[in-house]
């Protein structure tokens, strides 16, 4: 009893830390850095190739371990990958429990979450496992992470990895589904390996056929409630026509028995009969299905349900987006973050929309499963100038709800700019009447009209111009439609003196350009040039004084393909000259590396990893402007560095000096070969230099530059080429 | 010329505005180089005469070889202007007939002579252009260079060996003891022009690696010559010899080492 007042205290103690959903942020790696990100891949590879008798041959050893060791490192270093968070630490206690009676094993591995909606889990020759979020997101129980990570662990501790390459190489003209026989086998093989380890933890027999379900219908959203036509109408003035929906149920395709003769897994019902067989033969089971508890479980899912919404965002998939936070509002109706992705949602159907990619943002029409297909349907259905009016309504009772978040007022500001450089919104067309009121009005004026027709037309002819001015007046309809009920959805947002002072401003910017482009067009040619020379030569004066330099990547190739351990050397190299040319032109870089991440920790890793992510979201946006999905944590890396200015850059070598056929026709004509051959060799280095700066604030790429040059990628001939480049970053206009 | 001139200037007027940075800063660079080449056109002229310890051995012509220096400043990135000295040294093949004077019989006789390929050493002095792709950035990396020079060509003065033959092959040192060539002479002018593809690899801040093959064209000035002159190698035979030897001299390598500053 005297301990009943340190339950608040530990209560409060347990729950610290914990993500608050209402403003979450996403998933962040913590505590320090495990050796796999900061020690350089090719120390790796020389470390496990000097562990020697894999069981291949030298040579396959060498290609096994650079391929593997590159394409993990590649992963670990994308960005995507958290440790220490707190799914990761969540699977660390399963494994914990698998493990517990092989402690060398479980000192062998380790458990990352990748941000991924894909459901997978996948372990390494080295002994990683990753999870992620897509397949968290998607599980109902503890035990069934518990029976999915057993699996890999006996993929791990079997050494399926290398066995399979070893297999492969060695039976390189088995046909696929030979191949693919070999695959399913291991497959079963750490299917009840796995059991074995399930079961000795003392998790519960009936998680493991649930298990399979969940990855039967992974393709699905994470979870299958109906979605109606109302949960876009926020008050009942707001007019949508019932064909916007679909009037029937999309059914779910799935099937356990699909063909799985070219496939590296089973199928579902194999495995599912595989697994029963051997459930069937052994009793003295355990009953655990959330060991760590019903909380935790919903908790550590709820984060990879959030974080669902935003790879969705970043991979600009808003179909599937709304769905998922129409599931999550459910729980989180508060919840600002799932507010601010929705904002960012319809600003991305906006910019879609108006750019005719729609469909890039949502499902096929043969995609169509389940209850998130009716999202899809409605944006599919809508046509541009409906899908703007109607975006607009739902951004603009976003913000007017939450006015006073920063986020949302500059996704509101955003939306206002995109729908007037869109060229599609006329203002004069929308009604200042919702649709009710003007269908009322409608009706009682045809009213009055039929009963007054007589005397009007006694009385006063009606003029030209009386009949044109009732044409255009909206408010007045001639005729009521209910396809045309985008006109009435917006009559608060027309008159809203916060959209018009917007829409002026941006209106009048839009102009200002346009006069430009005008004047740019009315120029001669020679004037044309004369004005592209100087654009061009002052593309890259911003007169920036500090930059935030993301480690360069290198891509060599030697005739073979890409060269991963000349490339990681020169990316060394790179980053090198980076810091000494911005030295010597005055500017400040503050590099953000991978090979700097042992003694700058795990601060410097998520940061590279937000941006990593800006890079990649903007990258998805294919020539669009998104919102960053992560603000406010750009927001504190530019608090944090003093500067919004990022830059990324890439450099790509290779030598190709091919003689072809004309080098035949050189030799027949003499004389020609004398300076073929020589040009031919001179002038085989290329390589490219690609630059860009991105702007953290608003997620936008303000400009860039690519260099070709045909010259060997070393050192300092590079350096000599970001010298350039910084010295005309840090000059002005 | 006058055009070339102008050209020039209306190339250089187009660039010196324009972003020049060189190598992290640097714009001049001070080339040093060897160059060397196979006078492949030349060997159709058959073997020349070596001496080694005095005994002439019939040998190919395999290797030209010279000095390269240079100076040149990138006014762009894109364009830079230049001047080079250079010091070329050849073999040409010399007569292998020589006219004796019998004073017995009055009469002038052609005698088969064996005489040393004759040194020549050629300087050259060109101004150059040199330019680079929109995307290039001298002075490092692969660039084109354009000259024009003038060139002075002299047979190097020393006691070259010699054996004249009878006429029945026998191998007979002769009374023969004049001088062939006159080197009071003064030097054959000519102008060369110069194509280069050129590579310049950086090492550290301030060291390139530099490579290239030029191609050269040179040309003879000189027109007047004596018909009085009839020594066996008179300076219009010399100066023939050297134009057609330099002429079919047309590609070179070069590799050396150039210094930002």
């Amino acid at each position: 009893m005297k301990f009943l007042f340190l339950i608040p205290l530990l209560i409060c103690a347990t729950s610290f830390g914990q993500a608050d959903f209402n403003n979450y942020t996403t998933l962040l790696s913590e505590g320090s850095i495990p050796d796999d990100f900061t020690v350089l891949t090719y120390d790796k590879l020389k470390n496990d190739l000097a562990e020697g008798e894999k069981g291949l041959s030298r040579i396959q050893e060498k290609v096994f371990f650079e391929g593997i060791n590159y394409a993990i490192d590649d992963l670990l270093h994308s960005g995507y990958v958290t440790y220490g968070d707190e799914i990761s630490t969540y699977l660390e206690k399963i494994a914990d429990k698998l493990l517990k009676k092989d402690k060398k094993s479980r000192s062998e591995l380790r458990f990352y979450t990748l941000k991924s909606n894909s459901v997978n889990a996948f372990s390494t020759e080295q002994g990683i496992v990753f999870v992620t979020t897509g397949l968290m997101s998607q599980v109902t129980s503890e035990a069934q992470i518990a029976y999915i990570l057993a699996h890999e662990i006996a993929h791990y501790l079997e050494h399926h990895v290398i066995e399979s390459f070893g297999y492969k190489t060695k039976n390189r003209r088995k046909s696929i589904e030979q191949m693919s026989v070999y695959s399913k086998d291991k497959e079963l093989e750490a299917d009840m390996k796995g059991l074995e380890m399930y079961k000795t933890a003392g998790y519960s027999k009936d998680e493991i056929i649930p298990t399979f379900d969940v990855l039967m219908y992974s393709y699905l959203p994470f979870d299958e409630i109906d979605i109606s036509l109302s949960y876009f109408q926020h008050s009942d003035s707001l007019f949508l026509p019932s064909s916007l929906f679909p009037d029937k149920k999309y059914e779910i395709k799935a099937v356990e028995d699909e063909d799985d003769s070219q496939s590296t897994h089973p199928n579902i019902k194999n495995r599912k009969e595989a697994v029963a067989g051997a459930l069937d033969n052994s009793n003295n089971w355990g009953t655990d299905v959330n060991f760590q508890g019903d909380e935790k479980f919903k908790y550590i899912r709820n984060i990879a349900r959030f974080e669902a919404v935003r790879n969705d965002i970043i991979e600009a998939y808003y179909g599937d987006a709304v769905y998922s936070i129409f599931l999550l509002e459910k729980d989180f109706p508060e919840s600002m973050y799932l507010k601010r992705m929705k904002a960012q949602s319809w600003l991305g159907f906006l910019m879609y929309r108006l750019a005719n990619k729609i469909s890039s943002t949502i499902d096929k029409k043969s995609q169509y499963e389940g209850a998130s297909a009716s999202v899809h349907f409605m944006i599919r259905a809508m046509k541009k100038d409906e899908l703007e009016s109607f975006a607009t309504r739902q951004m603009y009772d976003i913000y007017t709800n939450n006015s006073s978040d920063t986020e949302i007022k500059l996704i509101w500001e955003k939306f206002v700019k995109t729908l007037v450089n869109g060229e599609n919104f006329v203002l004069s067309e929308y009604s200042k009447t919702n649709y009710a009121s003007a269908k009322q009005l409608f009706e009682s004026k045809n009213t009055i009209e039929e009963i007054d027709t007589i005397v009007v037309e006694e009385k006063v002819q009606k003029s030209k111009y009386d009949r044109i001015k009732t044409k255009t007046d909206v408010d007045v309809p001639l005729n009521f439609d209910s396809t045309e009920f985008r006109i009435y959805l917006l009559p608060d947002v027309i008159v809203s003196d916060d959209f018009n002072s917007l829409f002026e401003k941006y209106k009048d910017e839009f102009d200002a350009k346009k006069a430009e482009e005008d004047a740019y067009d009315a120029m001669s040619y020679s004037e044309q040039r004369k004005y592209d020379k100087e654009e061009k030569g002052n593309r890259l004066r911003l007169g920036i004084d500090e930059l935030i330099v993301v480690e360069p990547t290198v891509y060599s190739y030697r005739k073979s393909g890409l060269d991963r351990v000349k490339s990681e050397k020169l990316e060394e190299s790179f980053s090198e000259v980076i810091e000494e040319s911005s030295e010597s032109t005055g500017i400040k870089v503050y590099p953000i590396n991978s090979s700097q991440l042992a003694t700058e920790g795990t601060q410097s890793y998520n940061e590279r990893s937000t941006l990593l992510n800006m890079l990649a979201q903007i990258g998805n946006n294919d020539r669009m402007e998104p919102f960053p999905v992560d603000y406010e944590l750009l927001n504190q890396l530019e608090a944090n560095y003093g500067t919004s200015k990022v830059m990324f850059s890439v450099v790509e070598h290779r030598y190709d000096a091919a003689m072809e056929i004309d080098a035949l026709y050189a030799i027949i004509f003499y004389p020609a070969a004398t300076i073929y051959f020589p040009l031919k060799i001179l002038m085989g280095n290329s390589t490219e230099i690609n630059m860009i700066i991105l702007d953290t604030k608003e997620a936008k790429i303000i400009t860039g530059s690519s260099h070709f040059i045909k010259d060997n990628a070393r050192k300092h001939t590079i350096g000599a080429h970001v010298y350039s480049i910084f010295k005309q970053l840090n000059s002005t206009k | 010329m006058r055009i070339l001139v102008f050209i020039s200037i209306l190339f250089i007027g187009s660039t010196v505005h324009a972003q020049n940075d060189g190598l992290y800063g640097k714009k001049v660079s001070l080339d040093l180089s060897f160059t060397g080449n196979m006078p492949i056109i030349n060997m159709i002229n058959g073997p020349m005469f070596k001496s080694k310890s005095g005994v002439l051995t019939k040998k190919m012509d395999l290797f030209d070889y010279g000095v390269r220096t240079g100076i040149s400043y990138a006014l762009s990135n894109n364009f830079g202007i230049g001047f080079e000295f250079d010091m070329e040294f050849m073999n040409i093949v010399a007569p292998s007939y020589v006219s004796t004077y019998d004073p017995t019989t009055q009469w002038f006789y052609e005698t088969q002579i064996r005489h040393e390929a004759l040194s020549t050493r050629t300087f050259v002095f060109m101004p150059r252009l040199e330019f680079t792709t929109s995307s290039g950035l001298l002075p490092i990396g692969l660039s084109h260079q354009v000259g024009i020079g003038f060139t002075r060509t002299k047979i190097i003065e020393k006691e070259y060996d010699y054996l004249i033959l009878d006429n029945a092959q026998s191998l007979d040192i002769t009374t023969f003891q004049e001088d062939f060539y006159d080197y009071t002479n003064k030097a054959f002018k000519g102008i060369a022009l110069m194509y280069t593809l050129n590579v310049r690899t950086p090492i550290n801040k301030f060291m390139m690696i530099t490579y290239g093959i030029r191609y050269n064209f040179n040309f003879g000035m000189e027109t007047a010559h004596s018909f009085n002159d009839v020594s066996y190698v008179s300076r219009f035979d010399a100066y023939n010899l050297t134009k057609r030897r330099r002429l079919f001299s047309v590609i070179s390598l070069n590799l050396g080492m150039s210094f930002a500053l």
